[in-house]
């Protein structure tokens, strides 16, 4: 049996110094006005950012579980990564035609 | 198995085969080498998808495939960590880095020092940016000697010497054109030779169920231990990989810059980057790691077919070996690494001889003629090549090649990185403390290198105290901090750089570089591209002329900036050019064009073209 600091430290390190660098690249992007979010494409690029962060956090979570023996909790999280790439396909794709 | 293994003339055939036809392709588009320009940045005109691609070939390095499969086999899954934690730098590096280094029109990294600092900031830039491409280089020859060792039961280096000859051929004639569309053909090769070696491996074990009951949950988890052992542990490969490297891959790998240079736009640019992350880097991941988890099932479900003397760097070609069954199928994997290697370090080679042009050379020798430097690029992508061969002595006493590469990045990438973050975000950031970072910085590395003990030691986060390899990877997060702090500290004590210094070349002014980059305020207003049929008129030089009803639909004013491309989107950009709105005319559905540009283009008189507004 893995304990908790073999199983789930490194990933709460992970996305907690990496969530800390995210996060201040989002800030920094959003407060420079490089990332408008006014201009529709860009609010794109938001969404995206962002799903790519728990896209990530969810292939960590999934593979974890499914190593400790969770089968349940890993399809739990798969399911919510379908969901989340429906979402982000749909909202990227379903749209008005522009440049 | 550390023997040479057993092959016949039809291998080699397939190898020098395989080697021909990608040579070929790549030869074939080097024709449209015209300029320097074309030369280093193929004129700025491809799509996303062909640069995304072509992404994959230089990232995949065929030291991926030996060390990650090399660590695969030790450490399980969590060899993947490397290539799934790239995304916290994304923010930073879609709207802060490629932003600026595409609309500055930057020519190399040291180009941006130049014009964010002063030409000393410079030198020391194309110092460091020479020694980490040309440490690159080293290694992917060394990789390339260590997969053909073990077939060819010659000496590394004479390997190594043969591989660099072939390469520097390639290179030389072929210019980034030649290297994006080689790669783009070697990238859909590698990943589908690495899932063909995980089909055929897990066949080979008897099937997944087998497979993964076999492999013992802890060697499934997708992060290592985190601090132990010393030589592979997560918190040290966060910092070394995870922060130092990716950062050092995607912010100041000259070779990868020059890709999204070439996109035919930013936010083409920003797909191709996205999607590689997204959805190519965890399939890599399988594609480079896979050989060691079948190695390890393999030695666990029929350990008489294993030879467990089997060296670590080449469990990769030993599974290979076992599970192709067939010498045709293994010739092919093999030349499916080589191409790997010849996509790294290609690009690395074409990006040497980038910067000694723009950086070195052409500030010397002034006022000659585009052939004159692009025959000069030609001679120092041979010279690199050769240095870089002999350079890889630097890195063969490293147990492995994955340690071999993480001393390296924790090494040579913090000064860079950190002078390039802090000089994008920070708008104190000044030429004093800029040096700061690379001088001070540079002698705190070497002190910390000194006496790891003391200086390295309150960093380590419980790591082991190895003497004969001090740290390996948690080095980079003092070198990390040493370079940030000596840079940190010195802008604070100095005066800030004036605003108009830095227009256009930090995160605060890219609506500045935007406008430098067309040479008026940008037009955002939104509009549509469309198809329109072209003739050749007499147009201003360098100007394209469409109805005014067309420009409305594209939302495009005279004097904005203009993508003409071929209707045949698959081409993906590789006939077109960029332009300028001219005065309109009152033909709908049609665009004049002069025969320079039909020229430049390639255009395809049966052919419409797709017309879209940039800025």
């Amino acid at each position: 049996m893995l304990d908790f600091s073999r199983t789930w430290v490194p990933y709460i390190y992970l996305y907690g110094v990496g969530g800390g660098i995210f996060l201040i690249g989002m800030f920094i992007i959003l407060r420079s006005r490089s990332l408008k979010l006014e201009i529709v494409r860009h609010k794109e690029w938001y969404k995206i950012l962002i799903f790519g962060f728990f896209y990530y956090m969810g292939i960590h979570g999934l593979f974890t579980f499914a190593a400790i023996g969770e089968p349940m909790f890993a399809a739990l999280i798969g399911l919510i990564m379908i969901a989340m790439t429906a979402n982000l396909i749909f909202t990227l794709f379903i749209k008005p035609k522009r440049v | 198995m550390d023997s040479a293994i057993q092959t016949s003339a039809s291998f080699w055939v397939i190898i020098f085969g395989y080697f021909a036809v990608v040579l070929g392709f790549g030869s074939f588009f080097a024709r449209y080498n015209k300029t320097t320009q074309d030369f280093f940045f193929s004129g700025r005109r491809f799509s996303w998808w062909l640069i995304t691609m072509s992404i994959v070939a230089t990232g995949v390095g065929s030291h991926s495939f030996l060390k990650y499969s090399a660590k695969a086999y030790e450490h399980g899954f969590s060899s993947t960590m490397t290539y799934m934690n790239d995304w916290f730098f994304m923010p930073l590096f879609l709207f802060g880095w490629l932003p600026i280094v595409y609309y500055t029109k930057i020519r190399s990294i040291p180009d941006y020092f130049e014009r964010r600092f002063n030409p000393g900031v410079r030198i020391l830039a194309t110092i460091a940016i020479l020694g980490y491409m040309i440490g690159y280089i080293a290694i992917g020859f060394l990789t390339m000697g260590k997969t053909l060792e073990p077939l060819l039961g010659i000496d590394l280096y004479m390997i190594i010497f043969i591989v660099a000859i072939i390469s520097g051929i390639y290179i030389t004639f072929g210019g980034q054109t030649a290297v994006i569309f080689t790669d783009l053909l070697q990238g859909f090769i590698l990943i589908f030779a690495g899932i063909l070696v995980f089909i055929l491996g897990i066949n080979y074990v008897g099937g997944f169920d087998i497979f993964w009951n076999a492999l013992s949950p802890e060697f499934k988890l997708p992060l290592a231990n985190f601090n132990q052992p010393s030589n592979f542990n997560f918190v040290g490969i966060f910092w070394q990989d995870g922060v130092a490297g990716s950062v050092g891959f995607l912010f100041m790998n000259q070779g990868l810059i020059m890709r999204f240079m070439a996109c035919k736009s930013v936010h083409e640019g920003r797909k191709a980057a996205a999607f590689n992350v997204l959805i190519l880097l965890p399939i890599c991941t399988i594609v480079v790691s896979n050989a060691g988890w079948i190695g390890k099932a393999i030695s666990i479900v029929t350990p008489e077919s294993w030879n467990a003397t089997t060296q670590l760097d080449h469990v990769f070609t030993q599974v290979a070996y076992l599970i192709t069954g067939s010498e045709v199928l293994f010739a092919f994997v093999i030349a499916a690494v080589a191409a790997a290697l010849m996509s790294t370090v290609d690009t690395l080679i074409n990006a040497v001889a980038a910067v000694v042009i723009n950086d070195i050379y052409r500030p010397i020798v002034k006022d000659k003629d585009d052939k004159h430097y692009l025959k000069v690029a030609m001679i120092v992508s041979a010279g690199a090549t050769a240095v870089g061969a002999l350079s890889t002595i630097f890195f063969e006493n490293f147990p492995t090649l994955y340690e071999a590469h993480g001393f390296f990045h924790s090494t040579m990438t913090p000064p860079l990185v950190v002078a390039i973050f802090l000089g994008i975000f920070w708008k104190r950031y000044s030429t004093p403390a800029a040096i700061a970072t690379f001088l001070g910085g540079a002698i705190l590395m070497w002190i910390g290198n000194k006496y790891p003990q003391i200086f390295i030691s309150p960093f380590d986060h419980g790591i082991e105290f190895n003497p004969e390899r001090p740290y390996t990877y948690i080095r980079a997060l003092y070198n990390t901090l040493v370079c940030a702090g000596s840079g940190v500290i010195v802008g604070l004590l100095t005066t800030p750089p004036s605003e108009e210094k830095m227009e256009g070349l930090t995160v605060w002014s890219l609506d500045k570089a935007r406008e430098f980059f067309k040479g008026s305020a940008p037009n955002d207003r939104p509009g549509e591209s469309l198809l329109a049929k072209w003739i050749v008129k007499d147009c201003e030089e360098g100007e394209v002329r469409f109805s005014i009803g067309d420009m409305e639909t594209m939302g495009a004013d005279v004097g904005d900036l203009v993508y003409l491309a071929d209707e045949r989107k698959w081409l993906g950009g590789l006939k077109s050019v960029h332009s300028v709105y001219g005065e309109p005319h009152k033909e709908d559905g049609v665009v004049y064009i002069t025969q320079f540009q039909v020229e430049s283009g390639l255009f395809d008189e049966k052919r419409k073209l797709i017309a879209e507004k940039e800025l």
